[in-house]
């Protein structure tokens, strides 16, 4: 399926995106590294001079300084190519990698050697995957002591998703999504009183595709994909009598501005009903915006007990306008001359959140804590919808209706909890949360042209137990750590049947270091939950939602010297889902059957990096992740559903590192991925495979400012 | 009914008689000092130091040269040029005590020492200056301090650990190191995240290596875009956008709302309910590899929870037609216009 490209100015959008991106993250680095290479002098750390130093280790102590700054940088940018064997589109959807030009990873520090007379103290700018690459980000965090911090993210992602799995492959998406955040800091190290100041953006843009139910059909729709999000924040912390204080007051603004419609006729997926559309236009945009206001304090009392609390108060709201129009034909063949919906209407959620935590220290070994939260929010939504549809010769039929719909959430929720030391290498730590979470739904729907409503109310409410156990043992002091935690709670009425309710879990982590060189890690958990439910029809059945995983891992680190270093790790998930559903087939009816999920994962990675020569390095890594499932069997008996779904996903990389100069790297490599599932997906009454095989040769050039011999 | 309430109670006396220990662990802990006999010369060394007894840090230097050089590259190092922080701030000795004693005696426990303090103890002392910074406030009260992880298991103090420089993978940044630096040197944390985090959460490693993942290997995500890791009043660490709604909407901009139809789970339970956050090997993150299932596993006809209604008899699931849900239900996050989540 080939994806539309929406209108010119969104195409020029993507393409001022990447250049502004590039520029940067890219430009700004290339500038500064050549620039101040130019000028790059040797000087002697101030600091160096003092008695009792050792020849090496003045030699050590000597950097380059430029302009008073000490700079450490590398940028890597090189090419990349591409062979594909196999489906594209679920290659893109995993990797998205294409062949071109591309900057790599790169980094540059600097750091001033004296703060006087500076505009900042030390400056740092990374980034990765710029110019062709998918995934690519930029960070840049400039300090100043005592003055202020600034820190910054941009990131990047060409987003992109065709797989036949989900929707019948009808809902796609080929957007770019560019985030960014700016936070400054005044009088960052200020003891009694700091300004802070942010924004972020957020923007989402490009083609997509998805699907429109009509007259008991199903139609394609192309979609136009719009998101955009703007926060402005500002606070203070203030510190006074001992006493800390942070407010923050922020305001986000958020737009969706979709655009679905059709190029052409359109027949329908549904070969039952004549339906068919002409045209179809639709436009739903929704604007929205929040206020939000948080208030955090917090007292320690030395030795005796420490009290933190927050306040979080938000207000969203949204306002939308939605018009659709449509032409073709009814289920029964009936010409559609026009069918127009329109409607107008808004949404709010005032949200409050209230917490308070409190530790008291019993001695300088127990402490028994207490947190108590609570949150409330209530959405209230409703619009006005017109209809009028006019069908062949007929006067037009006119509807008019209103609705409303109100949510009520509060959630009480209090973990009480102690802990001991008993000694330096073992500490242990118990505790208890109780949750109380009601919920209301309430509706009223009217029908404005012939004056009658109905309404409806419900209403939930949960409570669940929970016990918590943990300690951290070290048998060989530093060496080995053994952490050990588990929580086993109990609830009634759970909301949904994915959620907890009788549960528990607990996980046990083990981290052996014998010596500096090597270190292993192994761990374990293990997560149980079953939730019972009654059926409708015949509450003499139970039908029981029951969920088991456990997951084993291991991994090492070895690091001989320093021309060497391994490290390798496996990890395997075992999850069994089985729920007891009811499912509608067509000469049976309803029936209760079951949906079992199957998860047999096995994760592993291996990574040898070795430097047989001083000018030469070899990296080379194996990658792969292996689902088993339930084997063979896809297909269970009458009203079972098994969702197992075998596959494997490898990804070698080996690569060469060849240095040319003291400030030069030459790079050349290659990764593979293989994506291969065990059974075809069904479409429409064929079948798509979706494996893949991608070749990634590539070659780089890294350069090094500040580089050590 | 009645095996719950015996679960409630036990559970509930078991806190009780564990508090009363407590109660009394604590009172005699406080009697007697400490239960286990510890070195207590540093903590001596403290509470009588006068102004007389610091040295400055450039004493230290002769016989800790390598901690030396990598804190004097440090803010901590630098406080000390602040007036706010003249009275507090002594290089070293600021975490280690006043060093004359230690010097003229050359005697180790005459200094404040952390190697045989506990990540606790470790965390009080920093702690003492960090505490009232708002994402700091929490964490006596966070999974990793419960688990008796402290301060210095994820920064070093001295100064950002300089790794030697490795080649590694194209697409997953290396660690900082000397020649590659990263965020690591400027929160000196021992190693840069994720790699950090990744060597205690191993299953979280294999779950980004899924097919399906958010981009955190890859360097474009970090754990702490999502996680607080100093703790907070979340589960699992987590961190709240946009003043008190899920982390997720952040980014996630068309799910924030609030709809006029809000679908439930989503409301009460959050994204989790059906997606994998970190990645799984379904498409979009999902918990089953097959929407129909995340949908009739709640949407069954059973008496509880009435909140989740079973489907029509004509959502025949024998049928190819009828078994993807979301083509249809296509606004399944919330909808302002319909119901059913059509539009």
């Amino acid at each position: 399926m080939e994806m539309h490209t929406g209108d010119g100015t969104m195409k020029c959008y993507f393409r001022k995106s990447a250049i502004t991106g590039l520029v940067s993250a890219v430009g700004l680095m290339l500038i500064l590294c050549t620039g101040l290479s130019a000028q790059e002098v040797s000087s002697t750390s101030g600091s160096s001079g003092s008695g009792g130093s050792s020849s090496a280790a003045k030699q050590d102590d000597e950097v380059n300084l430029t302009g008073g700054y000490e700079i450490k940088s590398s940028i890597e940018f090189g090419v990349r190519f591409r062979s594909l064997d196999g489906n594209e589109d679920k290659y893109r959807s995993d990797l998205n990698y294409k062949a071109g030009a591309r900057l790599f990873n790169s980094s540059f520090f600097a750091t001033a050697e004296e703060s006087g007379g500076k505009p900042f103290d030390s400056i740092l700018i990374t980034s990765s995957g710029w110019g062709g690459d998918p995934n690519g980000y930029a960070r840049v965090n400039v300090e100043k002591l005592g003055w202020y911090k600034f820190d910054t993210m941009l990131r990047r992602f060409k987003y992109y998703n065709h797989l036949v799995n989900i929707a019948n492959g009808e809902h796609t998406q080929n957007t770019v999504h560019n985030m960014g955040d700016f936070n400054l800091t005044l009088l960052p190290q200020n003891r009694r009183v700091k300004f802070r100041a942010g924004f972020s953006y957020d923007d989402n843009e490009g083609p997509a595709h998805t699907t429109f139910d009509y007259q008991r059909d199903e139609f394609p729709i192309l979609n136009d994909y719009s998101t955009k999000a703007y926060d402005f924040r500002f606070g203070v912390d203030l510190s006074f009598g001992g006493f800390n204080f942070s407010v923050t007051e922020g305001y986000r603004d958020f737009k969706e501005n979709h655009r679905w419609f059709i190029n052409g006729f359109e027949p329908g997926e549904n070969p039952s009903p004549n339906s068919s559309l002409t045209s179809f236009e639709r436009m739903m945009p929704i604007d929205g915006s929040t206020w939000y206001h948080k208030l955090t304090g917090h007292k320690y009392w030395e030795g005796v007990a420490e009290v933190s609390g927050r306040f979080i108060y938000s207000d969203t709201k949204t306002d939308f306008t939605f018009s659709e129009m449509i032409t073709g034909l009814s289920s029964n063949g009936t010409p559609i001359v026009l069918d127009e919906y329109s409607a107008s209407g808004d949404s709010s959620k005032p949200n409050g959140n209230g917490d308070i935590g409190v530790t008291f220290f019993l001695g300088d070994k127990v402490e028994i804590s207490n947190t108590f939260g609570v949150t409330s929010y209530r959405i209230s939504g409703g619009n006005v919808l017109f209809n009028s549809i006019l069908l062949g010769m007929n006067p037009a039929s006119t509807s008019e209706d209103s609705v409303w719909r109100f949510t009520d959430y509060e959630r009480i929720m209090n973990t009480l909890e102690g802990s001991v030391d008993v000694n330096r290498f073992f500490n242990f730590y118990l505790g208890y949360r109780y949750t109380d979470r009601k919920v209301q739904l309430q509706g009223l729907d009217e029908d404005l042209q012939s004056p009658s409503s109905s309404s409806f109310f419900e209403e939930g409410e949960n409570t669940t137990n929970a016990f918590l156990a943990g300690f951290q043992a070290k048998p060989f002091g530093k060496k080995w750590r053994i952490n050990f935690d588990m929580e086993a709670g109990d609830g009634d009425n759970p909301f949904t049947r994915l959620s907890n309710n009788e549960y528990t879990q607990f996980r046990i982590k083990n981290h052996f270091a014998p010596t500096d060189d090597l270190s292993i890690s192994v761990s374990f958990e293990a997560k149980d939950n079953s939730n019972p439910g009654l059926s409708v029809s015949d509450p003499s059945d139970i039908l029981v939602a029951d969920v088991k995983s456990t997951s084993f891992g291991a991994a090492f680190s070895y690091m001989p010297n320093g021309n060497v270093t391994v490290n390798g790790g496996y990890n395997y998930t075992y999850l069994n889902a089985e729920t007891d559903i009811i499912i509608p087939t067509r000469n049976f009816g309803n029936g209760i059957g079951m949906s079992i999920y199957d998860l047999r994962n096995h994760y592993g990675y291996f990574d040898v990096w070795f430097r047989p020569h001083p000018k030469v390095s070899i990296f080379g890594a194996y990658r792969i992740s292996k689902d088993t499932g339930e084997g063979d069997e896809f297909i269970g008996p009458s009203r079972t559903i098994i969702g197992s779904y075998p596959l494997s996903f490898q990804s070698p990389e080996v690569r060469g590192t060849f240095r040319l100069f003291r400030n030069v790297d030459w790079n050349i490599g290659y990764q593979y991925y293989n994506y291969d599932e065990k059974f075809d997906v069904p479409l429409f009454g064929g079948f798509v495979s979706q494996d893949y095989r991608a070749h990634l040769p590539y070659t780089s050039v890294t350069i090094y400012l500040g580089r050590r011999d | 009914m009645i095996t719950r309430k015996l679960v409630k109670a036990t559970l509930l006396g078991l806190w009780a008689v564990i508090l009363a220990v407590w109660l009394v662990y604590g009172i005699q802990s406080r009697a007697v000092g400490t239960l286990v006999s510890e070195p207590e010369a540093p903590e001596a060394a403290e509470t009588s130091a006068n102004q007389d007894d610091y040295v400055g840090s450039e004493s230290c230097k002769a016989c800790h040269e390598d901690q030396f050089k990598g804190f004097s590259k440090t803010k901590h190092s630098q406080l000390a040029q602040l007036e706010d922080w003249k009275d507090k701030a002594t290089g070293c000795e600021s975490c280690h005590g006043p060093g004359r004693a230690h010097i003229e005696e050359a005697d180790p426990t005459k200094i404040i020492s952390f190697k045989d303090k506990s990540p606790k103890q470790i965390s009080e002392n920093c702690l003492s200056c960090h505490a009232g910074k708002e994402d700091h406030n929490q964490f006596r009260r966070s999974e990793h301090y419960r688990n008796n992880i402290g301060c210095t298991d994820c920064h070093s103090a001295h100064g950002a650990t300089n790794h030697p420089t490795q080649v590694g993978s194209i697409t997953y940044p290396a660690i900082d190191s000397e020649d590659n630096p990263g965020t690591a040197m400027t929160k000196m944390l021992k190693v840069s995240e994720p790699q950090l985090c990744l060597s205690c959460h191993q299953q979280a490693k294999a779950q980004f290596s899924q097919p399906f993942h958010h981009k955190v290997l890859e360097g474009q995500m970090n754990c702490s875009d999502c996680h607080n890791s100093h703790g907070g009043f979340e589960v699992k660490n987590a961190r709240l956008s946009v003043g008190a709604d899920a982390v997720c909407v952040k980014c996630h901009t068309d799910k924030q709302g609030p709809f006029v139809y809000e679908h439930l789970p989503i409301t009460v339970e959050g994204c989790a309910t059906c997606h994998n956050t970190h990645g799984s090997t379904n498409p979009k993150m999902l918990k089953r590899n097959q929407v129909r299932q995340l949908c009739l596993e709640c949407h069954t006809e059973i008496l509880q929870p009435d909140l989740a209604p079973g489907v029509p008899s004509f959502h025949r699931q024998d049928e190819a037609r009828t078994q993807n849900c979301t083509v249809c239900h296509v606004r399944i996050h919330g909808s302002n216009t319909h119901p059913a989540f059509f539009r």
